[in-house]
């Protein structure tokens, strides 16, 4: 490790320093709400399974769609071109 | 259950690893192991501000993030294989030309 990485870690340091600090200052509730993964009592029920597919289902197919043009897009940059 | 003080001070660390894999190696696969770190250091924000605010959707996010993460990676391997067939390595110091 070099000098200028000494630098680095220091500052990198002090940084994570003063925001673990200002993180742990503030006073935070003790009582934490606990979601369960799927709600079947109510339809509109607070979920992460009912969230994900009746408030966020055009962000679904729109993940959907960026998964496959990153994928047809890695195929693309990483395939061999063939010499002929 | 956890306090979200210790998920919060969790992602500051992780964010600082991060930034300093960043700043300091040259590799790129590390690089890019060091900006995920960072990514999931957001994710676990996420989680932590949804079981404290008691909203799915942070989670939900999560899920989002993690899969956008999954997308940034593969591209940037792609991008990091042709880069080394083209210059022959993959230290980004070395790297000084857009296209070969």
């Amino acid at each position: 490790m070099n000098r200028s990485d000494l630098t680095m870690l220091l500052a990198v340091s002090l940084l994570t320093v003063v925001v673990a600090e200002s993180v742990l200052l503030v006073s935070w509730p003790s009582e934490l709400h606990d979601i369960p993964a799927y709600n079947n009592t109510n339809s509109s029920g607070q979920g992460v399974a009912n969230t994900l597919f009746n408030s966020y289902s055009f962000t679904v197919v729109l993940i959907g769609l960026l998964l496959a043009a990153a994928m047809i897009g890695g195929i693309y940059l990483a395939k061999k071109e063939v010499k002929e | 259950m956890i306090p979200p003080e210790y998920e919060l001070t969790l992602s500051a660390l992780l964010f600082g690893i991060g930034l300093f894999g960043i700043l300091t190696r040259r590799n790129a696969i590390i690089v890019l192991m060091s900006v995920e770190i960072i990514l999931n250091a957001a994710i676990l924000n996420f989680v932590a501000f949804a079981s404290y605010a008691n909203d799915p959707g942070g989670q939900v996010f999560a899920l989002l993030a993690i899969a956008v993460a999954a997308g940034e990676a593969a591209v940037g391997l792609a991008i990091f294989l042709n880069v080394y067939a083209t210059h022959g390595t993959i230290e980004l110091d070395k790297i000084r030309i857009m296209r070969w």
